[in-house]
Order: C-alpha cells, then structure tokens, then sequence
C-alpha cells in the first residue's frame, strides 16, 4: 500500500463536504454530489488535525501502528473526492454556518377534508407574511377539479411560488383533466393523486410541442398516481435514511441551525385550526377567529422552530443529524418535548436500525396511531 | 426611494427586493425594460421628474439609491407609434422611426444617468453594463494583472503558426456569446479549445476572431465585487475532460465543485484598482490559476449572475446588495 508519509501538502476537506460526529460512527455530507457516508468516529478527529498540520505531520505525531489505517482513510477521502492536497489552506476557507431568509414564514401545509376553507383569506394572510410555497391536502374528494383550480387561481399574483397538490383520486375525473389542471397552473410545482386505481405516471408539457431536447426536459413534468390513500396527518414523521435531506448549501445550513421542519412553517388543518404542523395536537386557534401574522407573533409558536438537532436527546449524538429532519409531531415521550422521534428506530450508540414501533406502546396508544 | 433597472426575469432583482422588504423596506421601485408598464410624464429640469409605472407617477428627484442592474430602453412610445402613420413614402417612414427610436434611447440613457447621479448610493452602471473584452484585457496588464497571450486572427494561415509558437489555444466572443433560441434548437457557444487538429475544418479566411493561449489551468476563480468588497468563489472542475475548457457545460454525473475562496491581497488591490479605472463599483470578475499558482485574469461581467457565486457559497450576496442599497 502506498503511503502519503512524505506529502508536505496540506490535506484540503472540500468545504462543501462536511463532517459530522456521532456516538459510533460519523458521515461527511457531499453537498455538491448529494452522498452521505459513514466512518467510524475513531476517524472523525482528523478533520481538525488536517486544519492545522500537513500530512507529514500527522504521520510523525501517529503512533506507528496507526499508519496503515490513516492512511487508508486518506486513501477513501480521495477516493470519494472529498478533498486535495494544497499547499495553501488558507485560500479555501469553510462555508460559514448560518442560514437566513428574507421571509417571515417560508411554507404553509393546508389540509382538506370535509371543510372548504376560504381560500381567499388564507392566500391574502399567506401573502402578507410572505410565503413561498403551500403544500395542499386533500384527503377526500371534496373538491371537482374546476373548484381546485379556482382555489389556486386564489394565489396568483402572490408571494406564493409554487403548490404542491396531493388529491385524492376520484372516478369522475378523466386522466386528461388531471394533466389540464396541471398545464393551466404554473404555479403548481407537483401533483400526486392518491387513492388510484393504478399506480401511474402522467405526463404534462405544457403544450410544447418542439424538438429542443432540453427545453423538453425542462417543460416536461410529472403527475404520480398512487393506489396507496393518503387518509390523515399521522402518515407524517417517519424518520428513515431514504428522507434524508442531502441538497444543496442552504438546506444544509438550515437543517443544522433549526428545525428545518418546522422553521417558517404554518399549517392549517383539516378542522381549520392553525398549527406548526397538522399531526401536532397543539393548536393557536382557527382560522375564522385569528389572523395567521398574529399567531406568527406568538413566541410559542415560533419557539419550536430553534429546535435544532443539538438540542433533542438521542438526536445530538447522532450521526445523521444534519440531513434529518426530524419530527416533533410524534415523540417518543410525549411529555419529554426535547425526546426523540418517536418513528425513528435508530440507535447512534450501536449504528443499528430496528423497528421504531418496538416498546413504543404507550406513545403509539397516546397518539392513536394506527400501523 | 430605491430605483431599481432589471429585467422581469431576473431572479436575482426578485431576490434582493425579498431583503429589502425585510429589512423595513417599503419605498421602492422596480422598472423592468422588458414590460411595458412605464410611461414618460414629464421633466422640467428643476424638481420633477416624473415616469409612471402602471399609471402611478414616480418622482425621481426622490431617488436616494439607485441600482443598474441590467436591462436596455424601456420604449415610451411604442404602443402609440403602432397606430400612427408618419409618411406615404415607406423609406421616410422607416427612417423617421429610426430617428424617434434613437430619440428614445437618448431619452432612456438620460434617465438612467439623472437618476444615477441624483441618487446618494448609486450600484452599477448602464453605461458601462457592456465593456470591450479586449480593451479590459489591456487596462488589467497596466495594473500588472496577468492575462493569458491574446490575439486577434483571421487567417488560417496565421492561428496555425499561433498554435505552433503557444500549444493550445481557446477561443470565445469578442462580444457576447451566442444564446439563440428557436422552437426545435437551443444554440450557445462555450469557450472552445483550439488545437492543430481543428485547422481541417477551418476556412483560409475567417471572420476576425478573439484567441488565447490556453492556460495549464488548475482551477478557475470567479470574483463578485460590490462596493469594497471581494466575494470569491473557486471552480474545481480539472478532474472533468468536458468541464475544462468551460466550466458552463456541465456534468451531471460528477458535477463541479463551487467552493468558497480567499482571493490573495495582492490580487485584490490590482483588481480593485482595474474596477475603479473601468468606474465600475459591482461586477464579477474571472480569473484562472495554473499549476504554477499564477492567476491569470480573463474578463468583467458588469452585469454578471452573482447568485451563481452566492448560493454554493453561502454568501448572502443578495441580502449584501439589499443592505448596500439601504445604506
């Protein structure tokens, strides 16, 4: 095996490749190439040393024994492309860890089922708190696809950017119709249809009928059929490694500096009642009697969204941490606000997954959710 | 007031307003040269100055702050001129409305430098928005900036002995690159490697064309200037055959790695020097080092896309330019 031994350079961390700590294993997060990766945490120490000391260095300052597997771990760090030798550290300064944003609530999740809610309110109030994208609900088929168009003509001309539609499937509907909602909205960025049939893909163009392979692709979009419902909130809070958030730069940051679930989030439920999120029980009043700016303004509702990782047992020690997103909806001790997810059943302290809902009766019972 | 000249599909514009609004803004306008929602009112060269923008009258002896962003004349009579017949004789005609539409853009040029000159904080500037590549190159030489070997050929005769004497060569728009679009074909061009292979499909004589030596690049630097400021960014794109002429084509698959950079001071007071010559207070700036760690500079974009630096580098480039305006 070769050996970087003699290397004067400085061993360079990609700053878009980031380290983070757990109890028995560690990752580094690629952001740029979207890859987690494990490591024992034995490794995890060398990630400051390679600030301070070139490769030489730290080979003279290791234990002999030790040499083999260092350089084994620079031999996968190069391997991944995490990093390169540099003369100079000081020209690659690390990402700064922060994370801002101009509006005051980023997203809203507003639900559907036996109440039509004034849409018209919820847009304007969205508006003025300058709201950038709206998850919309539907758990039941209470809406004609005509009526759900009106509700998103509702929020052109807004803050509003982009709606995701999840509906429910309904007989009356033709598969043409769906793909018509679709190309007569720009504003919807995503259209799932539960309760189908069939699982399908749809396809809409937005009537481009042209050759350009890559306008093509950028037109093209995508409506998914599921045959699985979508029956209530309590579906939500799953914490497993396929919902990890590995993106870019900013939702990174996010994640490590709040509760990126929660952070700028308001709900609405199906009930109207206004919410952080709408599997939680906790409500600030509906919204026929409050105006969403004042409940924004409620220190309590605005305190969860600092709830970061570092913050929540079990979590802090956690590997995954800065690409979780953890739930507070449904926890693990319901009285303990700071215990971990409830539907998570990984343990940091030996890297193994089991069944979350094992042991778990007392908060599955509390909450009423059903497996 | 905060004056702001875009484009309507410039994020970036979008974005900054999203700060200026949270940081207590509420006094701004925005004036899109591609949307025809602004009308002339009327200039009596003492204290009114008055445009429209949807019908409600903008002041714009109230402009305190004023951002060129980017964008051309905005055609105040356009809509008008449609329905109006100036002359029997097709000939006048059309040369009659080339008269209004240079009318127009002296109009236009005006307003811009008014309001630049008015405003107590002004960022950017239309009248440098489009700088000759060639003589950027000349003045950064004066400042000691190195740039790659330049040349002006139009001769196959000629590239080929410039190919023989420097290896490689690349070659890109002395302008603008091409960006043209049509219903079946997107078309840009990139900055292309030339090399001896390339002559067979060379004509003896071509159009006058820009060419460099061909830097032994070890990565490229891409520098966002705002005020005083330098926000830098490397491009890591060496390890990539299709990504090394230019770094715009990407590769999905292992895709550039846009890091944040810390330009060496020296290179900072020369560039900072070659803005101030240029009367340029923003721009972004690119630059490539070789494997001898010698920074050669390439080219201002005075109107350059600086989310693409902001973003990966977690600068907040946009809320810098929101607070900068407000200052």
């Amino acid at each position: 095996m070769s050996s970087y031994i003699d290397c004067d350079s400085y061993f360079l961390v990609f700053a878009d490749c980031i380290p983070t700590r757990g109890a028995k294993n560690s990752t580094i997060c690629d952001l740029t190439r979207t890859t987690l990766e494990v490591f024992p945490s034995s490794f995890y120490p060398f990630f400051e040393i390679f600030r301070k000391s070139t490769v030489k260095e730290i080979y003279i300052d290791l234990e002999l024994e030790s040499h083999i597997e260092f350089t084994k771990f620079l031999d996968f760090l190069l391997e991944k492309e995490y990093g390169m030798f540099v003369d100079d550290l000081d020209l690659f300064p690390e990402l700064e860890k922060r994370w801002e944003s101009p509006e005051l609530i980023n997203n809203a999740i507003v639900d559907v089922r036996l109440r039509k809610h004034d849409f018209g309110v919820i847009f304007d109030q969205l508006n003025s708190l300058g709201c950038v994208y709206v998850q919309l609900r539907c758990f039941e088929s209470l809406y004609t696809i005509q009526e759900l168009s009106d509700v998103i003509k509702l929020a052109e001309d807004k803050s509003i950017q982009s709606i995701e539609l999840i509906i429910k499937y309904h007989t009356s509907f033709t598969d043409q119709d769906y793909v018509d909602l679709y190309n007569d909205h720009v504003l919807i960025s995503s259209l799932f249809v539960h309760s189908a049939p069939e699982n399908k893909v749809l396809i809409a163009d937005f009537g481009y009928k042209g050759e350009d392979q890559i306008l093509k692709q950028e037109i093209h979009r995508e409506i998914h059929f599921y045959t699985m419902p979508i029956t209530g909130a309590s579906h939500c809070g799953i914490i497993d490694a396929k919902y990890f958030s590995i993106g870019d730069v900013q939702s990174f940051m996010h994640n490590i500096s709040y509760n990126s679930c929660l952070n700028k989030k308001i709900s609405i439920d199906e009930e109207g009642l206004i919410k952080n999120c709408p599997s939680m029980t906790h409500d600030f009043g509906s919204i026929d009697d409050n105006i969403l700016i004042d409940v924004v303004a409620i220190e309590s509702f605005r305190g969860v969204w600092g709830v970061n990782k570092d913050l929540i047992n079990v979590c802090r020690s956690c590997e995954f941490r800065a690409v979780c997103t953890d739930c507070r909806a449904y926890i693990e001790s319901p009285d303990d606000f700071l215990s971990k997810p409830l539907k998570c059943g990984y343990n940091p302290n030996d890297g193994t997954w089991t069944d979350w809902a094992e042991g778990k009766e007392h908060a599955i019972v509390h909450y009423g959710i059903d497996i | 007031m905060i004056v702001i000249n875009s484009i309507s599909k410039d994020h970036t514009t979008t974005e900054v307003i999203r700060w200026l609004i949270a940081l207590g803004v509420t006094d701004f306008v925005r004036i899109d040269s591609d949307v025809e929602d602004i009308e002339f009112v009327g200039y009596n060269g003492i204290d009114s100055f008055i445009i429209s923008k949807n019908g409600i009258p903008i002041n714009l002896f109230e402009s305190k702050s004023y951002w060129y962003r980017r964008g051309g004349a905005i055609s105040f009579f356009k809509s008008k001129l449609k329905d109006m017949k100036l002359s029997q004789d097709l000939n006048l005609e059309k040369k009659l409305i080339g008269n209004i539409s240079s009318e127009n853009r002296a109009l236009n040029d005006y307003i811009k430098q008014f309001v630049a000159h008015r405003s107590p904080v002004s960022l950017g500037s239309y009248s440098n928005s489009s700088l000759n590549k060639l003589h950027v190159l000349d003045l950064a030489r004066q400042f000691g900036i190195k740039t790659p070997g330049t040349f002006v050929i139009n001769t196959k005769k000629e590239l080929s002995r410039k190919l023989m004497e420097n290896g490689p060569l690349i070659t890109k728009a002395i302008s603008e690159g091409v960006s043209i679009y049509n219903v079946n074909h997107s078309y840009y061009s990139y900055t292309e490697e030339i090399n001896e292979s390339d002559l067979v499909n060379i004509s003896d004589v071509f159009f006058p064309s820009l060419f460099q030596k061909k830097v032994d690049k070890k990565f490229e630097i891409r520098v966002f200037f705002l005020g005083d400021r330098f926000y830098s960014m490397v491009i890591l794109s060496q390890r990539n055959k299709q990504t090394e002429v230019d770094f715009r084509k990407y590769d999905e698959r292992k895709p550039n790695r846009f890091l944040p950079f810390r330009l060496p001071a020296e290179i900072e007071l020369k560039l900072a020097a070659l803005f101030k010559a240029l009367d340029l207070n923003t721009g972004s700036a690119d630059f490539v080092v070789d494997k001898n760690n010698e920074y050669f500079f390439l080219e201002i974009n005075p109107v350059g896309q600086f989310s693409m630096v902001s973003y990966p580098c977690n600068y907040y480039l946009e809320k810098e330019v929101a607070k900068f305006l407000i200052n």
